[in-house]
């Protein structure tokens, strides 16, 4: 269980407690009107039955405890909300004491989906509410804590790993004299130490990332009416990516679906053999469009996604695997 | 930078071509975008004032695609034409045409003119849409449905305006608790979402919905018709004499006349006696027209998605008409502040939730990547593009 759900049921767990004594056994009854599954609801009774047994709670079933407490865990667009309606058996008619905590809602949760031949799995690397282009996470070999380099229409963030918490560390400007085309999109490049080649919307960018120093582009940005040829024989719209796997003697490449910036997306697998382009196991599903998909090492693309129920853009990397 | 980076030196190389591997999906420059709205705007100019809400809302939409920044209160900043368009023509009340700034920070729009008819009746918007005359217009929510009927592609937004009756304050001596809750069950809000808004809205519990606070659930109006009435009558019962009450409307909305008129009927089913009176257009909230009745019907746009924020403002709205404490929630309010503030004005029965209703667009069939508006948020038009080869649908 995140560690923010264990602590909002302890929270829901305190705020009860301040209403009700323990001396008396207390009915739970939980209901899901949320997006929740039926796993993650089971957690939460469970998490809440332990935080309440910290406090000398004795939880039963039965209808006939002191207390009844019906929790219903609900949901706006933006959160979980976990409501406690608490009534003593003593004051019964009046209306319940109502005590609610709220957590964010994280898309933390790697999604997966499997197929015949290619099973494809998404885990969220960044998300922010700014539009940015493509991240790259960083390993270096002396063990000295792993980074993260978003790269923004603006600026490349660096960002450091604390206790499992990115921030920010420094930032790189990118100076560029044109505004960047509405639909701006770009990818890291090569890079060899502290330098960096990005490019964006067709302009090149290099310089260096590190604290203090910034890029410099040079050249006419492109708009997405460029001309351009597809990847995948068949599929002319989306998003696409080859990635450098192969699955038997197909190459491998991943596709977005060809909705427009408003709906809900998908990426899916394909297998290339010679000029033919075959679907390939269950296409995996997203809360909103994929703006890019950039081939990354073997096996695995990055894909930026505008999730529409958070207005959040996240980086996914997105992983294919060949099955049998 | 990293092992992984260095990897992608070469990725790069077939990364560019994708660019547009998305013909249709990608945002197509160019064209112009035909839009009709109600209002008649008289002036652009900050320093004069709207003459009524319409406009008001109107001039917002337009101050937005022509100013690069908005203030915290909700005004425009900066110099006219910063924004992502700049005016090219502009004929007082009757029609404004706005170009693309090329050199808009947050880069030029898709689209490279919006022409803005004004004046335009909601029946002439309508007919306009299904003629393929227009590419934008509003359309009241409970012609939201005739309207897809005949074929005119409907987007609509969360349910983000708020229809309530609101007991004025000077009808304290006359209503008590007990009146006010009474009329509150009575009414069937059920039969207002299905039948005057046509199913394009849904009965309201709580002062948000759902969506925004997670617990509108809580204020759950009774299940049934005849439960509301049954109990209207059981509180009337502890009454000795009911009061005979009169329920204003906007008499320029035609929606708010419709409801009102339902919930005499509901109300006299119950025993209690509302007789309706037309108000002047936009003088539901003003106290010269309050002291002439007992409640009104008010339509409360929500202003933000963050439920604090927007509770205050629901309630500073409603402040106008009623007594209500309207304190604005601190900054930090979390879940719990939220809804005690809201139970403790539930619980007055001053503002008695009705209906929540959708904002509803008519689009052309060309208009792409256009998304509703969030409350708080204006029409989008910068990111809106202009299919050369329209889908049939979407």
């Amino acid at each position: 269980m995140p560690q923010a759900w264990n602590d909002a049921l302890g929270a829901l767990a305190d705020k009860i407690a301040g209403t009700v004594s323990p001396s008396h056994p207390v009915a739970l009854a939980v209901k899901n009107i949320s997006s929740l599954d039926p796993g993650d609801v089971e957690a939460v009774r469970a998490g809440l039955e332990a935080k309440l047994a910290q406090h000398h709670f004795r939880v039963t079933r039965s209808a006939t405890a002191e207390t009844q407490l019906d929790v219903t865990l609900s949901e706006s667009s933006s959160s979980y909300l976990w409501v406690a309606e608490i009534r003593a058996k003593e004051n019964e008619g009046d209306e319940p004491e109502i005590a609610v905590v709220s957590v964010a809602k994280s898309s933390g949760a790697a999604g997966a989906s499997t197929g015949a031949t290619l099973a494809i799995q998404k885990t969220l690397v960044w998300q922010q509410s700014t539009k940015f282009l493509d991240f790259h996470e960083t390993a270096p070999a002396d063990g000295s804590g792993e980074t993260l380099a978003v790269l923004e229409p603006s600026r490349i963030a660096i960002y450091s790993q604390t206790a499992g918490k990115w921030d920010l560390d420094h930032e790189a400007p990118i100076a560029q004299k044109a505004p960047w085309p509405r639909d701006v999109r770009g990818n890291f490049g090569d890079a060899s130490g502290a330098a960096v080649l990005a490019m964006i919307s067709g302009v090149t960018c290099t310089g260096s990332a590190a604290k203090g120093a910034q890029l410099a582009c040079a050249g006419t940005p492109l708009t997405g009416d460029a001309a351009k040829a597809s990847l995948i024989p068949g599929r002319e719209t989306g998003e696409a990516a080859l990635l450098k796997s192969k699955c038997g003697d197909a190459q491998v490449a991943l596709a977005s679906g060809n909705a427009d910036w408003t709906q809900h997306d998908t990426i899916r697998g394909y297998l290339l053999r010679k000029k033919s382009a075959t679907a390939s196991g269950a296409a995996l599903d997203l809360d909103g469009p994929v703006l890019s998909l950039t081939a990354d090492g073997d096996g695995e693309a990055r894909a930026i996604v505008l999730n529409l129920k958070t207005g959040n853009y996240e980086g996914y990397r997105v992983a294919a695997t060949c099955g049998e | 930078m990293s092992r992984r980076l260095a990897a992608s030196s070469a990725t790069i190389l077939f990364a560019l071509p994708l660019v547009a591997a998305a013909m249709a999906k990608r945002p197509h420059y160019g064209g112009t975008l035909r839009v009709e709205i109600g209002a008649a705007v008289a002036s652009l100019e900050p320093s004069t004032t709207p003459a009524n809400p319409e406009e008001t809302a109107a001039r917002t939409e337009i101050d937005s695609l022509i100013y690069e920044s908005r203030d915290a209160d909700g005004t425009f900043s900066g110099a006219q034409g910063s924004g992502p368009f700049r005016i090219s023509d502009w004929q007082p009340a009757k029609e404004l045409t706005l170009a693309a700034n090329e050199k808009f920070s947050g880069g030029r729009p898709y689209v490279d003119a919006i022409e803005i008819a004004m004046n335009r009746a909601a029946k002439d918007r309508l007919l306009d849409l299904e003629l393929n005359k227009t590419d934008f217009a509003k359309i009241a929510p409970q012609d939201a449905r005739h309207a897809a009927e005949r074929g005119v592609r409907v987007s609509t937004s969360q349910p983000d305006e708020l229809i309530a009756l609101i007991f004025s304050a000077g009808s304290a001596d006359k209503t008590t608790d007990a009146v006010r809750e009474a009329v509150s069950a009575a009414i069937d809000r059920s039969a207002i979402a299905n039948f005057i808004l046509q199913k394009t809205g849904e009965p309201a519990g709580g002062l948000l919905p759902q969506w925004i606070s997670g617990t509108e659930f809580l204020f759950a109006p009774l299940a049934t018709p005849a439960d509301g009435t049954a109990k209207a009558k059981e509180l009337l019962g502890q009454n000795s004499s009911v009061p005979k009450l009169v329920l204003g409307y906007d008499s320029a909305d035609p929606l708010a006349q419709a409801i009102a008129e339902r919930i005499a009927v509901n109300a006299k089913e119950a025993g209690i006696s509302i007789t309706t009176q037309a108000l002047p257009q936009g003088a539901a909230a003003r106290s010269a027209s309050l002291m002439q009745t007992d409640a009104v019907i008010a339509r409360i746009g929500i202003s933000s998605a963050q439920p604090g924020i927007a509770l205050s403002n629901v309630l500073a709205t409603a402040a106008t008409i009623t007594e209500v404490d309207a304190s604005p929630l601190p900054s930090n309010a979390n879940a719990q502040d939220v809804l005690d503030r809201e139970r403790a004005v539930m619980k007055t029965h001053r503002i008695v939730p009705l209906d929540w209703v959708p904002q509803v667009y008519g689009l052309s069939a060309r208009v792409r990547d256009w998304k509703p508006p969030a409350p708080g948020e204006t029409w989008p038009f910068a990111d809106v593009w202009l299919d050369p080869v329209p889908q049939a649908s979407q």
